[in-house]
């Protein structure tokens, strides 16, 4: 808590009107609790994604225990790379949580990253996340999140959360705070915090750090046209931020994402910050494939960890769903990308745009 | 001519119809449809003060994503500013009247009068955006932009200079 009253003053200073305030509900203790409760009564090796798929094509009794899922899509990810997200679960809410087959495709969706940034949250207690949570953790998993303040005009308020496996990842402490905005400019405040991946320190090399501005842009406020455009607030953003976590924290690798409900094309000041790329460009992200809104942006001249690898998941093809039930997961797809597990001076490697892996 | 027209008014019918539950569907099926529904915005408005919240959200979900107005919606947006006392339904109408851009331009009376007039100050924000957004064919309003002063809001200061801009800078 003083550590983010600092933070406040700080940037304060620096950044008015764009302020920090925070800190957020954290809950880690709750899930830790759950993951110790629960761990190691599910046997994973009778589980596969076959099962999962033929589960979703019917209907259970919510009363039932929910079944585990299979982590990762059975693919086990890379030791030297981490895999970062972001998906907009649309109206994430405790109704979408109580379909058994919802609650399970997302959280299979959620176990193949290893950092997930949510925007849609509509909970404050955070139920439906936790939920999710609960699922992985059940099948195996080590997960935690935290989730921001609700954010947005009254009657449309949503929460941010970011979700990650601690096995391989963690937060830093009190690093999370949403953007604090006096005056107004912005429908739902970014919310921002800051990540370590965790490496073996026989490998000699600093584990990579990195803050993260989750962001969910008003559609009716990313006219290029119009004088009034969120995506000028977010340049300002993404500076700000960067230059209050480097001053104060020494960090030089951020990323930003979320769904800016613009295509790469119109990015706007924000597309214009040097070195700025959509790392997934123009991939569609909308569940239809007929839009591109959903983005993970980085400055490629000074984030080297990122390893040229990334994707957009069309899960209603992954797990074999109908357009409908697809569109009950979302009508976004995840976005991600992979990043080294270890700094890389920015000298080292200027990374590059590559082609999608899907 | 006439399936469509059936269909659209089927999906009315669901939208408005007094069981809650088929209301609910209804409305999170539209949310949840790849395409727009044209025809229907006000409908969905409405449904933004149902007395379900479920229905609201959806409602919300739809506007805020899949709802394109078509210009022939006009008069039935107009009415419904006019019409309504909720601060909600005020501000959806203002949004989708906004989208409409300079075709709304009918609407610069009622948009005027829910600037000034509006309890709901997001409501009073969407309509000086709409304005801007019409441009230079809501000169009218332009006595109505300009009683917004450092006294209120400043979203709402911006919005309303935005919009003056707006008006003057297109026209000329």
């Amino acid at each position: 808590m003083p550590l983010l009253r600092i933070g406040s003053a700080v940037i304060a200073s620096r950044v008015s009107p764009l302020r920090l305030i925070g800190p957020t509900v954290s809950l880690v203790g709750l899930i830790v609790f759950a993951y110790i409760l629960l761990t190691g009564k599910i046997n994973l090796s009778s589980l596969d994604m076959g099962t999962l798929a033929a589960q979703l094509g019917s209907q259970q009794d919510p009363t039932t225990a929910i079944a585990p899922v299979q982590l990762d899509r059975g693919v086990p990810r890379a030791e030297d790379r981490i895999r970062i997200a972001t998906f907009d679960i649309q109206a994430f809410d405790a109704k979408k949580v109580a379909d058994p087959n919802v609650l399970q495709t997302i959280a299979a969706i959620l176990s193949y990253f290893d950092l997930v940034a949510i925007q849609g949250v509509r909970s404050p207690e955070a139920m439906p996340v936790a939920r999710v949570i609960d699922v992985i953790n059940r099948s195996g998993g080590r997960y935690e999140t935290i989730q921001s303040e609700p954010v947005g005009k009254p009657g449309r308020k949503e929460q941010y959360a970011f979700v990650w496996d601690s096995k391989r990842v963690r937060m830093i402490p009190d690093s999370n705070y949403t953007i604090r905005d006096d005056a107004d400019r912005m429908v739902r405040e970014p919310y921002v915090a800051s990540f370590e991946t965790r490496t073996p320190s026989a490998q000699g090399r600093a584990s990579f750090r990195f803050t993260i501005i989750n962001a969910h842009i008003d559609p009716d406020e990313v006219n290029s046209a119009a004088a009034v455009n969120e995506l000028s607030v977010l340049d300002d953003v993404f500076v700000r931020v960067r230059e209050f976590e480097y001053t104060s924290r020494g960090e030089d690798d951020f990323i930003l994402l979320g769904n800016l409900n613009v295509d790469a094309r119109n990015l706007g000041e924000l597309g214009q910050i040097p070195g700025m790329i959509s790392i997934a460009g123009n991939q569609p992200t909308s569940t239809d494939g007929k839009k591109t809104v959903d983005h993970i942006l980085i400055d490629r001249s000074a984030t080297s960890e990122f390893s040229t690898r990334y994707g957009v998941v069309d899960y209603q093809k992954e797990f074999g769903l109908t357009p409908e039930q697809a569109m009950m997961i979302s009508d976004h797809r995840p976005v991600w990308a992979e990043f080294s597990v270890n700094e890389i001076s920015a000298f080292e490697n200027v990374a590059q745009q590559p082609p999608a892996i899907r | 001519m006439s399936s469509s027209h059936e269909s659209l008014s089927a999906i009315k019918s669901e939208l408005s119809h007094s069981d809650t539950k088929r209301r609910c569907n209804a409305m999170r099926k539209l949310a949840q449809s790849g395409s727009n529904q044209a025809g229907i915005t006000a409908s969905v408005i409405r449904l933004v003060a149902d007395k379900n919240e479920e229905v609201c959200t959806w409602a919300s979900e739809a506007l805020e994503s899949r709802i394109v107005p078509s210009p022939s919606e006009i008069v039935e947006l107009i009415d419904l500013l006019r019409e309504t006392k909720d601060g909600e339904v005020e501000y959806w109408t203002a949004t989708m009247i906004g989208r409409l851009g300079s075709s709304a331009s009918g609407a610069t009376a009622v948009l005027a009068n829910c600037l000034l007039d509006s309890p709901c100050l997001a409501a009073r924000e969407r309509a000086a955006w709409a304005l801007s957004e019409i441009g230079p064919l809501a000169r009218s309003a332009m006595n109505a932009l300009k009683q917004i002063g450092p006294e209120d809001p400043p979203r709402l200061q911006r919005l309303a200079a935005t919009a003056i801009a707006s008006v003057v800078n297109r026209a000329a």
